[in-house]
């Protein structure tokens, strides 16, 4: 920039970027790292590279849902996951509050209402905000961002296209994929893509959802039928066979039993048949019930389909490179040269959800950006512990978990050898059904890394009245049969 | 500057209308006798043009549509300039349309305003003020 001064004396100056400083590449176009997507992974990994004094890009760039929906810098998790959704999960949860506030003696109007637009335009407001402080934080780790869409051109030359139509080509000693997964919606269901919104869409919305069909069984289904139902919208899950597969199944099932004691419908065993619009703008669902073959017909205002997320990873030319993905997922392969992030091309690498068999949660791809790019400039050795990754279904009654199932135990050890999840005194898993259950396990999760036994939990004192005392209370094991309930101090 | 200067700038800088009908202004500013000049920055060939070339000083309102605290700033500010009798302009810059240009004044929080006579950064303030602390913030860039 030049500016001249308008005084009597004229001088000219030019002010330098902020963080000068020389790159040790041989030139100006070279990068250290190039990372494609913006969002959790990606801006973790590229802001740790830079903080070693590296030159560092991150391309992102949202292609429009089947719904026309977008959005700005981070990804899934700030845009259309975990922050909207715990944000919309917990104005649900004011709703309860309220309505129980009247018999602690609150003054409180016998009905009320949640206004969804006041609500979307606040959560889409903070989000907005989010995507601008991302940019700031780029900015200030003088970390280079491009909103295009990058791809391979090849090993160490990323092209990206720019909105606008312009292309770049980005010669990178490294280069990290963090594109992330989107909704996936069975096409081969007439109406499906045309009227089918996802989470894409969800917290987007301008208009109210209305009465809601969610199609499918997984936590997000689960997680945002459980808050529509909680705003006070008619709400149904259609489940085709269990709701959270992936999950405990005891557990899985208390969960669906305190949604629908709340109000929500599960239409279980029933899958889709198709979807038209009315005359007047609602959307009729044809769908059959597994169990006896009868196809119904129902009208919806909003039809969400939560059937799994994919990757796409068609545009990023990995064929080329010879960067092996899977064949049914489309997700990339890590674990090459015993780097769990490393592809089968050696100086590129995957982090985040499009990295194969690895858990989709957000402070699992920041980590495994973070160890990244100390292993590819600080020295570091550490690789990411993929194991006792702790999590949290956010359903209105909240299902918290650390560690394996039953069934994986089971299968894992042998029947007798597991007593309500324990493995001797070794704890393999722990699961907690509550309010506040992600806060609870948090600290867990951290014990049972450092190898908390059931010795040591069953020792630790309490703190009464909690929710989180019940666990270091535990007693009463699944073989006895005796009843869990708990019905005084 | 002497008197010479000063006329040739008023030459190249021809006097906007009070209320620039070329760009949405959600908000009408009513002025008396006196010219006030409102507007959006469009790009930053504009930012140059109006701000940076300004002849006379420009509070720069660095705002978005995501900030609540900018929405109660903004009528502030342009009550307070417009009481100033044109001696300065008032250009508010949506960061999300203009990130270039808030990326080089390293704006970070907002709302953030910054004054500038000449062509150059003179001062800042961040976040919502009361009136006489807008106030005060004017009156040290005009003089």
């Amino acid at each position: 920039t030049m500016f001249v001064n308008k005084h009597s004396r004229t001088f000219i100056f030019k002010r330098l970027p902020r963080n000068y400083r020389q790159f040790t590449s041989s030139s100006t176009e070279d990068y250290d790292l190039v990372v494609i997507g913006g969002g959790s992974g990606g801006l973790a990994c590229a802001k740790a590279a830079s903080q070693l004094q590296k030159k560092v890009a991150v391309l992102d760039f949202v292609t429009p849902s089947t719904q026309g929906t977008t959005w700005g810098l981070g990804g899934t998790c700030v845009n259309v996951g975990c922050i909207p959704k715990k944000l919309m999960h917990h104005a649900s949860l004011l709703g309860d509050a309220i309505r129980d506030s009247k018999a602690y003696g609150w003054n409180v109007p016998d009905e009320v209402q949640s206004d969804w637009t006041t609500l979307s335009t606040a959560v889409q407001n903070h989000v907005k905000s989010l995507n601008w402080g991302h940019r700031v934080q780029l900015r200030d780790k003088n970390v280079e961002y491009i909103n295009g869409l990058g791809s391979f051109k090849d090993p160490h030359t990323v092209r990206v296209k720019e909105s606008n139509g312009t292309e770049r080509l980005l010669k990178t000693r490294n280069a990290v994929i963090a594109v992330g997964v989107r909704p996936y919606v069975p096409s081969q269901i007439p109406g499906a893509v045309e009227y089918g919104a996802t989470s894409d869409d969800l917290f987007w919305l301008k208009k109210t959802p209305g009465k809601t069909l969610l199609i499918g069984a997984s936590y997000i289904a689960l997680e945002c039928g459980g808050f529509l139902n909680g705003l006070g919208f008619d709400t149904s899950i259609m489940v085709r066979s269990r709701p959270l597969k992936q999950f405990d199944q005891q557990m899985a099932e208390l969960v669906a039993e305190s949604m629908e004691s709340k109000g929500t419908r599960f239409l279980r065993k029933c899958v889709p048949v198709s979807i038209e619009k009315d005359s007047r703008g609602r959307l009729v669902v044809k769908y059959e019930d597994l169990t006896n073959r009868q196809t119904k017909e129902e009208v919806f205002d909003t039809v969400m389909f939560a059937t799994g997320r994919h990757a796409v990873t068609n545009n990023l030319n990995l064929e080329a490179l010879g960067i092996e993905v899977d064949q049914t997922t489309q997700k990339v392969f890590g674990g090459h040269s015993d780097d769990h992030e490393r592809t089968s091309v050696a100086n590129i690498y995957a982090i985040g959800d499009i990295l194969h068999n690895r858990p989709e949660l957000t402070p699992v791809a920041i980590k495994a950006g973070q160890l990244l790019a100390d292993r590819l400039f600080g020295g570091s050795q550490v690789q990411m512990d993929y194991n006792m990754i702790p999590t949290t279904v956010f359903t209105p009654l909240e299902y918290g978990v650390v560690g394996i199932s039953e069934e994986k135990a089971v299968s894992c050890h042998g029947e007798e050898n597991i007593e309500a999840i324990c493995f001797g005194d070794r704890i393999l898993g722990l699961h907690l059904i509550g309010p506040n259950a992600g806060e609870v396990i948090q600290g867990f999760a951290v014990a049972l890394r450092c190898g908390a036994t059931w010795s040591g939990l069953s020792g630790s004192v309490g703190i009464h009245p909690t929710t989180a005392e019940e666990v270091v209370k535990l007693h009463i094991t699944k073989r006895s049969g005796a009843d869990p309930t708990v019905t005084g101090c | 500057a002497n008197l010479s200067t000063a006329l040739l700038r008023k030459a190249h800088h021809p006097h906007y209308p009070a209320v620039n009908i070329n760009y949405n202004i959600q908000r009408h500013v009513a002025t008396a006798e006196k010219k006030f000049e409102c507007f959006n920055i469009q790009d930053a060939k504009d930012f140059q043009t109006r701000v940076i070339e300004s002849p006379v000083p420009v509070i720069v309102d660095f705002h978005a549509t995501w900030c609540g605290p900018c929405k109660l700033l903004g009528p502030r500010l342009e009550a307070i300039i417009s009481n100033k009798e044109g001696q300065v302009s008032l250009a508010k810059v949506d960061v999300d349309e203009n990130v270039e240009i808030a990326m080089e004044y390293l704006v970070e929080s907002l709302p953030t305003v910054i004054g500038f006579k000449n062509g150059r950064k003179i001062n800042k303030f961040i976040g919502l003020q009361e009136d006489d602390a807008i106030d005060s913030f004017v009156e040290k860039l005009i003089h």
